[in-house]
């Protein structure tokens, strides 16, 4: 049987009753996207393999979680993130016990980096064309830059480093509400960038 | 009207069962409303954030992640999930017991041969039950044979090809803690020691042939999850038909009600104009009668139109005739007052004359039966009588007038009188003078001939 015309939406269904082939093609789908982004959070090549290992294991394990809202891409993603955002955590405390938890930038490196850290413009990855989301790839990279910059930074800080966003205030010296305002505004721009390149409310 | 949830809460059978007024029936919905607003807009922007992990920069895999992480998969899958044609997909140099690339027979007597070993070794504790036989695969052999219960096993047959270090692990899958303490059939089998070749090749030929028939019980699973979903797909679809044709169903029952309306209203307005042209044909009734009075009353207007005009045709006569006399007495060259003689003394009465243009005024005359007549005489001074003229007297005229011809040649007169003749007149008087006059005889003035 050919997976690959199915959708994430009818692949996740058919792993909730364990169906190793369909896992198989969305690990084939989004595994570069997922290392990626593990990478980009922990900073280390050797752990990001392992977190994305268990990233997938938990969804194939937690699959009837998955309530059917939202893309399952999404909900791989979230996954991803939060073990990644875990494991920076755990490693911060092992390696400076005494530390408070709001230290400097959170971006201890074991091994050698892979990216850099902060201040970078959000580039499109390689992502694997998925059945059902055309993108656009040229159009993609360039809205994605067109964020404005400190609205960029905020962002990022509360994804790939899972700060709050007191702690994003307290890091950049600016007021907690202009934080939020930032975050918003950042959020309703990615909102945007996805209409504009052609998703509709159902393809999600 | 906005409502807290806790509020919204206890109003909720109320609403379910209609029993709510209906300011607080808008504000559940409103909430409800809201509810559903604020989810959808928590997708979007879950879904817009799709675009942080997305928008990541590349980096590279490793090349065999994915086969360890199908690996791991393949040996958790339970008995009948995994497929016949991606067998030969994964890389063949597996050579642990998880790997399901393999089903040749070789393979089964070295997964047969390592798990005997490994259970020899004590490492592993009695395999999981097989809870269906009919649904074992080919790959499940060496799983079947090897202890599957505890993953510590597997894990560390995987461990050698790992390679780096793990410094973290993922909290465990709950079911692989506890070892499961069942002892199956199969487990049972190669659990002894002294195990005989037959017994072997029976177990094989029984795996073989289970396996067959797995076969064809995992391809239908196959079908029937694909079924599945299409039949779930087209609910879907049949119940989005459905409401499209509720709505069609609700907005041609409004029509239908407007039309039912127009309809009320059309047959009101007949009625109405049914009404009011009863009202006209009573109307025109009443005309028509109205109109025939009027007929009646112009032609009554027209008789007495006519008997008017008889009436004044007469009058002008009768005004002719008085103009006349009233000329002729202005114009007379002679008057003549008369008496009554002793047969009638209560007579009065002149005569006038002008040329042969005479007239007569008496007082007092009573009209004549039909066959009489008054006659008016001239009587010459030697004794001639001469008519001058018959006249008649009606009961409506009083005095008498008549007007008179008198003769070219009527000699000198000195009497006048009037007596009684038959109708037809008489040559001479025979009945008595009821007036007489005498005069003087007056010679014609000489300017007047």
């Amino acid at each position: 049987m050919n997976y690959s015309r199915f959708p994430d939406e009818t692949l996740i269904e058919l792993v909730k009753h364990q169906d190793a082939d369909a896992f198989e093609e969305l690990y084939q789908r989004h595994c570069q996207v997922v290392h990626n982004l593990v990478v980009r959070i922990v900073n280390e090549r050797a752990a990001a393999d392992e977190i994305v290992q268990e990233s997938f294991w938990q969804a194939w394990k937690k699959a009837k979680d998955f309530r059917g809202s939202g893309a399952p891409a999404a909900w791989l993603y979230r996954i991803a993130r939060n073990k990644s955002l875990d494991f920076v955590r755990k490693r911060k405390r092992e390696l400076q016990p005494t530390s408070m938890a709001t230290d400097s930038t959170g971006t201890e490196q074991m091994a050698t980096p892979v990216v850099p850290t902060m201040g970078v413009s959000l580039q499109p990855s390689l992502v694997e064309k998925q059945v059902s989301q055309d993108l656009d790839r040229q159009h993609l990279l360039r809205a994605l830059t067109s964020i404005p910059g400190d609205q960029r930074i905020c962002l990022e800080l509360a994804y790939y480093e899972g700060f709050s966003q007191s702690q994003i205030a307290q890091q950049l010296g600016i007021p907690l509400g202009t934080v939020k305002t930032r975050v918003r505004m950042g959020l309703e721009k990615l909102e945007h960038i996805l209409r504009a390149a052609g998703y509709k409310e159902e393809d999600f | 009207m906005t409502l807290t949830y806790e509020q919204v809460t206890d109003l909720l059978p109320a609403y379910a069962i209609g029993a709510l007024e209906a300011e607080e029936e808008e504000a559940v919905e409103e909430y409800v409303r809201l509810q559903q607003q604020l989810i959808q807009n928590l997708t979007r922007a879950e879904n817009a954030t799709l675009l942080m992990a997305q928008g990541t920069e590349h980096a590279p895999l490793a090349p065999d992640a994915k086969e360890r992480m199908m690996a791991r998969i393949q040996a958790d899958v339970p008995e009948f999930a995994k497929s016949v044609g991606k067998q030969d997909s994964t890389d063949g140099t597996t050579d642990s017991l998880n790997s399901n690339s393999s089903h040749s027979n070789s393979r089964n007597g070295n997964a047969i041969n390592a798990a005997a070993s490994r259970v020899a070794n004590g490492a592993v504790t009695p395999p999981r039950p097989v809870p269906d036989a009919t649904r074992m695969r080919p790959g499940n052999q060496g799983r079947v044979i090897q202890a599957r219960g505890p993953r510590g096993g597997r894990s560390r047959m995987q461990q050698p090809r790992r390679g780096a270090a793990r410094p973290v692990r993922g909290p465990r899958p709950p079911e692989l803690s506890p070892p499961q303490p069942k002892r199956s059939f199969f487990g049972g089998l190669f659990n002894a020691r002294a195990m005989t070749n037959a017994t072997m090749a029976a177990s094989l030929v029984t795996l073989i042939f289970m396996t067959l028939l797995n076969l064809q019980g995992e391809a239908q699973f196959r079908q029937a999850s694909a079924d599945l979903l299409a039949s779930r797909a087209k609910l879907n679809q049949i119940e989005g038909q459905i409401d499209n044709l509720t709505q069609s169903n609700f907005a041609l029952s409004n029509s239908n009600s407007e039309l039912v309306t127009q309809s009320s209203r059309v047959a009101e307005d007949q009625i109405t104009l049914r009404a009011e042209n009863e009202q006209f044909a009573a109307s025109q009734v009443q005309l028509k009668a109205d109109l025939a009075a009027l007929e009646a009353e112009n032609e009554t207007i027209a008789i007495e139109r006519a008997t008017l005009f008889e009436d004044n045709a007469r009058l002008q006569t009768q005004l002719d005739s008085i103009n006349e006399r009233i000329t002729l007495v202005g114009a007379a060259t002679q008057a003549v007052v008369m008496f009554g003689t002793e047969e009638a003394p209560g007579l009065q009465g002149t005569f006038f004359h002008r040329d042969q243009e005479g007239a007569l005024v008496i007082h007092g005359l009573d009209p004549l039966p039909p066959d009489q007549a008054y006659q008016f005489w001239l009587v010459a001074e030697n004794g001639d009588q001469v008519s001058a003229g018959l006249f008649a007297v009606s009961a409506e005229q009083e005095p008498t007038w008549a007007n008179l011809e008198l003769p070219d040649d009527v000699p000198q007169y000195t009497v006048v009188g009037i007596s009684i003749e038959p109708s037809e007149g008489s040559d001479s008087p025979t009945g008595p003078m009821l007036l007489e006059s005498g005069l003087e005889v007056v010679p014609p003035p000489n300017t007047l001939g």
